[in-house]
This record gives structure tokens, C-alpha cells and sequence, in this order.
């Protein structure tokens, strides 16, 4: 049961984390490159939970990859709020119909 | 230490989930209400980590653990998926 | 910049229904063109488009009640929203359009990208002009 729960975690996780990584494609803001790696990172944590049972000591490695996975979030808030004018922004003011190919 | 950690993620989890939902309100982008759900999923699936293993070491929580982390994400990618233009 | 110029209800309506901008040329020509009724063939000719992207844009319209298919020529449609408020707005709409068309593209072209840069943006602490 656990095994379930767990893998749907792990695979919804990967999900996100793949959203992300396209929006960064679109949008180019590196903001969701840091989610992807956050969300990957979270989907690595539960698999190492899961696969770890009871060993403590393997279970905290994957509690430091919790730990680094929302680090990447905290980076990528201080990092949004730092730049004044985000590259997301700019691209706003930018010739956007000649480099957007989807119509 | 460990226990640090748990509430640091945790409030990470809060501090998304609530910027999430002031933009939200702003802006009625339906990605962004999922999005704030599914931090908060994912904050209390930390705050019952602390939980479990600090506070009440007796019990086994990690069903109801697992049970946050999977609702949370399962309503991130319905948000994702379903305005998806 | 521009697009604060445009109406709120009018960025509403194309951020809400409008996918094409083809779909705007083609409410818009029957718009100003109310008196008569058009087969998709001619809007093609009119505007220089593929004929099937007008039998499309002419069929969405239609499901959306903006235009109407004649009665006695069919295959025809006129200008004819079932609904008062779209009147307002189409009339709002063709004001914009012809004043600041890019401003329009944008919210055409960018919809989807702007749910993505809404939830980049839901995380500046500061809240600068959204």
C-alpha cells in the first residue's frame, strides 16, 4: 500500500518537475529551472524513503535531498525578488511575435 | 537537527503556498490556486514528519505523511494539466 | 504598457475566448462590414487567407455567438452577437484593435506564457505592477 502511494508521489513529482523544466523553455526564466530541480529532488527524497524501509541512515540522505530541494525553492524566491527586472519581464517588451512559434 | 530541517521545509512550504495565494487572489490564474494547494499539501506533510518523529515517536504517521505528499502533488498536476492551453 | 489602454472587459473577453488572431480579422471584418453576409471563400479572399482557416475561424465564431449564418444564403454569415454585452465589447474590441493592435496580439499570442509568468511573478515579495 505504502509501495502505491509512494510511487504515485514519486511519479506525480517527475511530472512537475518536467512542467517545470518546459516552462523554463518557453519562458526562460531560470525561477523554473530551480522548481524542476526542486521537484526532482522531492521525487528522489520519497524514492530513497521508500526504498530505504527502516535504515535510518539511508532514510537521512533522503531527507537531505528534502532539505536541498527547498533550499533550490528559498534560492529561487531570493533570486526572483533580487533581479529588479526579471529576464521574464523583458522578454515582455521584446519583438515577442517574431520568436514565439506557436500561434 | 533533523527536526530543524522538518520545520524549515515546512515553513518553506507555507511561505509558497500563501505567495501563491495572494497572486491568486490578484490575478484568478486557476495555476495558481492548485499551486498554492499543493504547497500547503506539502507543508503539512513536513509539519506531520516533525510530527511523527519528534513529537509523538509512538505512533507510525507515515501513511498520513504519504497521504499529504500525494494529494498535493496530484492537485498540482491537475492544475498543470487541466488549463493547459 | 499598451495593454493597460485596453479595457479591462475587453482583455477579458480575448484573454477568455479569443486563440487566433485570425479569429479577431474575421469578427472584425463582418463587424464593420454588418450590412452584408459573407461565405468563408470570400472572407478568405478578403483577408488573404487560407480558405479553411476562414471556414474555422467562421464555424468558432458562429458556436460562439458572435456571428450568425444567414438564412437565405447559406454558408453565409453576418455580423449578429446573441448577446448585448458582446456588442459593447466587439465595439470596444475593434476601437482597440485599431489603435493598439500589438497591444491585442499580446494577449493573444501570450495567454498561455502569462499563467506561466503569473506564477514566477506570485513570488516577488515586493509587488510591483502586475
Amino acid at each position: 500500500m505504502m509501495n502505491l502511494v509512494y510511487g504515485a508521489v514519486i511519479m506525480g513529482s517527475l511530472v512537475i518537475s518536467l512542467f517545470f523544466l518546459n516552462f523554463w523553455r518557453r519562458v526562460r526564466d531560470r525561477f523554473f529551472l530551480f522548481f524542476s530541480f526542486a521537484f526532482l529532488l522531492l521525487a528522489v527524497n520519497w524514492l530513497v524513503l521508500i526504498l530505504a524501509g527502516d535504515a535510518s541512515d539511508v532514510r537521512s540522505y533522503g531527507y537531505l535531498t528534502r532539505l536541498v530541494a527547498f533550499l533550490l525553492i528559498i534560492v529561487a524566491i531570493i533570486d526572483k525578488n533580487r533581479s529588479s527586472r526579471s529576464a521574464s519581464e523583458l522578454s515582455q517588451v521584446g519583438p515577442e511575435g517574431s520568436r514565439s512559434g506557436s500561434v | 537537527m533533523a527536526s530543524l530541517v522538518y520545520l524549515l521545509c515546512a515553513l518553506t512550504s507555507l511561505i509558497c503556498a500563501s505567495l501563491l495565494l495572494r497572486s491568486y487572489l490578484a490575478n484568478r490564474t486557476p495555476l495558481l490556486f492548485w499551486s498554492s494547494l499543493c504547497f500547503v499539501g506539502l507543508a503539512a506533510n513536513n509539519i506531520l514528519l516533525f510530527v511523527d518523529l519528534v513529537l509523538v515517536p509512538m505512533f507510525d504517521l507515515s501513511f498520513y505523511r504519504s497521504l499529504c505528499a500525494l494529494i498535493a502533488v496530484l492537485v498540482l498536476v491537475f492544475g498543470l494539466i487541466w488549463d493547459n492551453e | 504598457m499598451t495593454r493597460n489602454q485596453i479595457p479591462p472587459d475587453v482583455r477579458e473577453f480575448v484573454r477568455r475566448e479569443v486563440k487566433s488572431v485570425f479569429q479577431i480579422e474575421v469578427l472584425l471584418l463582418l463587424h464593420r462590414t454588418s450590412e452584408r453576409a459573407w461565405t468563408a471563400m470570400e472572407i478568405s479572399q478578403e483577408l488573404a487567407i487560407d480558405p479553411e482557416i476562414a471556414e474555422t475561424q467562421v464555424i468558432r465564431l458562429e458556436e460562439m455567438g458572435l456571428i450568425q449564418g444567414e438564412q437565405t444564403a447559406p454558408g453565409s454569415y453576418v455580423y449578429g452577437p446573441k448577446d448585448e454585452t458582446d456588442v459593447m465589447i466587439v465595439e470596444k474590441l475593434a476601437t482597440a484593435y485599431a489603435k493598439q493592435r500589438v497591444g491585442v496580439f499580446s494577449l493573444i499570442l501570450r495567454e498561455s506564457d502569462n499563467r506561466i509568468r503569473h506564477f514566477a511573478e506570485a513570488f516577488r515579495l515586493i509587488r510591483g505592477a502586475d
